[in-house]
């Protein structure tokens, strides 16, 4: 409980689009959204990561849509897609999904050495957090909505772009 | 604790772990073939975050993650669809599981898989569990799958389904398959849910749930139910005559059930009780009884306590253990020519289990486990009312043991073998049982299962030790066998497609069945000839979009026995569709289930194929907080019968009529 009130939370709630095209399967706009995220994350204890290296854990459909995303330029600099096996390996991940399917796993995870600079990513279902994970992506009413854990984000000293923060909505829980 | 889902979960992990450098590789240059989802990907990649935040977006298909992976022929069915169908059974829930088929003699309910089922077996070869705990009882192996399950369905988050052996893992009664109902952890928030549902021939059910969370990581869930049902006059042909009221069981279809609940979590911990006590009349003259005495009828308590911890001892090694005492009662009231007769049960078992995990080598997840069992009470009692006579007085105890090893071993990216060995020990009996699964996922998609089993089931002590009139004890009959070999091929062509299409073989030696014996003529067990089954299923789901939902199965078996010997209760066509779909302009849905099955043998004849219709309205949303369902089953009131055990046929009952079009609408208020 103590926990969750010291999370600070930023909602973003779906601004109603003013073109109503036909709906997108979730999982592929979820993984789109996850990978511009990261054009406006910075990695303060590192210089820009170039290249960028994203770690997938588990095989939900964004982390398939994830998969798919390797090799891709993000602002210049290739975005290196890892699909990680044991907590022990030694790369960094500068991002890291984590799918809900592997939530047992997860403490040893969010403990390892690699992940200890990563952004934290997970598909939260409809919650705006999920304990220990930075962005929690999430639908509700049929739009993608995302939750950043900033306390979280701080200890893994991650700063967002203005031009993120400022889309969202600030809230306490 | 939750033995199955971990399994699982094990292997989804490895699985997972294994095959990412596949699709890293592979998996990335199949993606890129499929160029209209890469375009849109594209167009995607390059909307700004803004816009696709606004996007309407619909959920591709949710298949359970595990059941592309799990080293056995899984099945899954969620909460969402328990209520989504309006099943009020685990039974019902049963039954949407591709091949099998559910028989009804008027008191219990029965599962037959593969065609396979013996009458009367109170479904001893199938292993019930309750997150992980054996519900399976010590004196029957009976699994209740009726309405003496100790459980309301609205407790239970899912229903998995694992057809074939599981003795490698579980030890006894994993015959045909097992089941692993796993009810739901109290919720973090408190919440109140009442629940109330009334259903045609005066079926009226309470239910009341709440959720306390207790400071930091714990929480209680409390849960009580009464239910009653009055149900209908049952007409056995076999009795039409004057003096036996022309052959109408008046008023004695009659259902009652109280359950109760308590799951506590706290941390690591977890500590649940459960609690269901069923009574029903018996309409049908079993075991000989007077026909149409008000006073036959059944009850049934099933219950337990249950203590689980799991922890991970450090990266490579976790831990589960259990303890649990379980205590099971039956007392049958039957009138045999004006005198009434009491059968009785009791038994009472001390269970403890732990299980050790291991993942510190590369490519290999090592599972250990230990079970112990002390059945401190197993008796019989059968007497005529006092001061009548004692006809059978068999206390008995017993215990036993199982040990089994487990080795997951990712052999090459797309390429998994598990093994295991269990040894299980029950008074002198004892047995191994062996499995091989071999996983191969040859590209993005699809997996190819090759799965070995072998299983076994020592008697129970009912079936060692039951004697009355008409029933002689068979301390000798042996451990009976079952051996099957699975051919499985999942595919998900596309995100919302999924296909699964199966061959199974299986055989059961020494099948345990009623048997008649020589000298006197009374029905004892035996350990009967061997059974052969075969068959072929495809199951199919798609998701259309929209909230439109598909699922159709459709299997062909068929079941023999040595000697070419007609097997009772088989069917060799087994189908089902479900499908559901939003209601427009709300959040209600509307379902339709159809099941059929062909024909079947009974002891002297045989009962006709049937289909059956079912549809469910579920989450009319009434006003704040309470919503309606109401539900039609056997929509266009087909009749149809279920064949029955040896004892009721040779008194001419061959079959029993099952009941046609129900009704149920269903208040449920949550705050």
């Amino acid at each position: 409980m103590r926990a969750l009130r010291s999370i600070l939370m930023l909602l973003l709630l779906a601004l109603p689009s003013a073109t109503r095209a036909a709906a997108l399967p979730e999982a592929q706009v979820k993984a789109a959204f996850i990978f511009n995220f990261l054009l406006f994350t910075n990695w303060t204890a590192d210089a820009p990561p170039a290249p960028l290296n994203l770690c997938v854990l588990g095989n939900d459909a964004v982390a398939r849509e994830l998969r798919t995303l390797n090799g891709r330029l993000l602002g210049g600099a290739p975005v290196k897609v890892t699909s990680v096996t044991t907590p022990q390996e030694r790369n960094p991940c500068h991002a890291l999904y984590l799918s809900p399917a592997e939530q047992t796993r997860w403490p040893a995870w969010l403990a390892a050495p690699l992940a200890q600079k990563a952004l934290t990513i997970t598909d939260s279902g409809e919650k705006l957090s999920q304990e220990g994970c930075v962005l929690a992506v999430a639908v509700q009413q049929d739009r993608v909505v995302f939750g950043l854990d900033l306390a979280q984000a701080e200890r893994r000293q991650l700063k967002f772009s203005a031009r993120v923060l400022q889309l969202a909505q600030l809230a306490e829980r | 604790m939750r033995l199955l889902i971990h399994r699982i979960f094990l292997a989804v992990n490895l699985l997972a772990a294994g095959l990412a450098g596949l699709w890293h590789e592979a998996g990335y240059a199949a993606q890129e073939e499929k160029e209209p989802q890469q375009a849109q990907n594209t167009t995607l990649l390059e909307t700004s975050v803004e816009d696709l935040l606004g996007m309407e977006v619909y959920s591709a298909a949710r298949f359970p993650q595990a059941r592309a992976e799990a080293p056995s022929a899984l099945t899954i069915i969620t909460a969402e669809e328990i209520s989504l169908y309006g099943y009020r059974s685990l039974d019902e829930i049963l039954r949407a599981v591709p091949g099998i088929h559910i028989s009804y003699d008027r008191v219990y309910k029965y599962l037959g898989i593969r065609g396979l089922r013996r009458p009367q077996d109170f479904n001893s070869p199938m292993l019930l569990l309750v997150d992980g705990h054996r519900l399976n009882d010590g004196i029957y192996d009976s699994a209740p799958i009726g309405e003496d399950f100790p459980l309301d369905v609205e407790l239970i988050e899912r229903v998995e389904f694992v057809r074939g052996p599981g003795s490698a893992v579980y030890g006894s009664n994993a015959l045909f398959g097992v089941i692993n109902v796993v009810t739901r952890n109290p919720a973090q928030s408190q919440t109140h849910r009442l629940h109330a549902s009334i259903g045609d021939a005066e079926a009226h059910r309470a239910l009341a749930q709440t959720d306390v969370p207790l400071g930091d990581n714990a929480a209680l869930l409390l849960s009580a139910s009464y239910a009653d049902r009055v149900g209908r006059d049952v007409y056995v042909p076999a009795f039409d005559a004057p003096e036996t009221n022309n052959g109408i069981a008046k008023d004695l279809d009659g259902d009652q059930r109280r359950r109760f609940m308590a799951t506590l979590t706290a941390g690591d911990w977890r500590f649940q009780w459960v609690h269901g006590d069923r009574r029903k009349d018996v309409p049908l003259p079993i075991y000989g009884a007077d026909f149409n005495d008000s006073r036959n009828n059944f009850r049934d308590l099933h219950g337990f306590y249950n203590l689980s911890y799991r922890t991970g001892l450090d990266d490579d090694w976790s831990l589960q253990a259990r303890v649990s005492n379980s205590y099971d009662r039956y007392q049958g009231n039957l009138a045999y020519d004006g005198v009434l007769n009491l059968d009785s049960s009791n038994a009472r078992r001390w269970g403890a289990e732990t299980r050790l995990l291991f993942e510190g080598w590369p490519s290999h997840r090592l599972m250990a486990g230990i079970e112990l069992a002390e059945d401190y009470r197993q008796d019989q009692l059968n007497f005529d009312e006092p001061p009548g006579t004692v006809v059978l007085d068999v206390p008995y105890r017993s215990q036993s043991h199982g040990l089994f090893v487990q080795d997951e071993w990712q052999l090459r990216d797309n390429l998994r073998l598990t093994t295991g060995l269990r040894h299980d020990r029950r008074d002198e009996e004892e047995f191994f049982a062996p499995r091989a699964a071999l996983v191969y996922q040859p590209t993005y998609g699809h997996s190819l299962k090759l799965l070995f089993a072998k299983a076994a089931r020592a008697p129970s002590v009912y079936e060692r030790f039951y004697a009355v009139e008409g029933y002689s004890a068979n301390p000798d009959v042996g451990i009976e066998r079952s051996t099957n070999y699975d051919l499985l091929w999942e595919a998900y062509p596309t995100a919302s497609l999924r296909l699964q299409l199966g061959l199974q073989h299986f055989k059961v030696q020494d099948f345990i069945v009623e048997g008649v014996e020589a000298e006197t003529g009374n029905i004892q067990y035996v350990n009967g000839k061997t059974v052969r089954s075969s068959g072929i299923d495809l199951d199919v789901e798609k998701f259309w979009g929209n909230g439109w939902q598909t699922r159709a199965s459709f299997s062909l078996q068929h079941a023999r026995r040595a000697g070419g010997e007609e097997v009772i209760d088989a069917p060799d066509v087994v189908y089902k569709f479900f499908g559901s779909a939003p209601v427009p302009g709300s959040i209600a849905k509307a379902a339709l289930e159809i099941q059929g099955i062909n024909e079947r043998h009974s002891a002297q004849g045989h009962a006709p194929g049937y289909a059956l219709l079912n549809l469910t309205l579920s989450q009319l949303r009434l006003c704040k907080n309470l919503h309606l369902a109401a539900s039609v089953y056997n929509l266009f009131d087909k009749e149809y019968a279920d064949p029955l055990s040896l004892d009721l046929s040779s008194q001419g009952v061959d079959q029993a009529t099952v009941d046609g079009r129900e009704f149920r609408i269903s208040l449920d208020w949550s705050f």
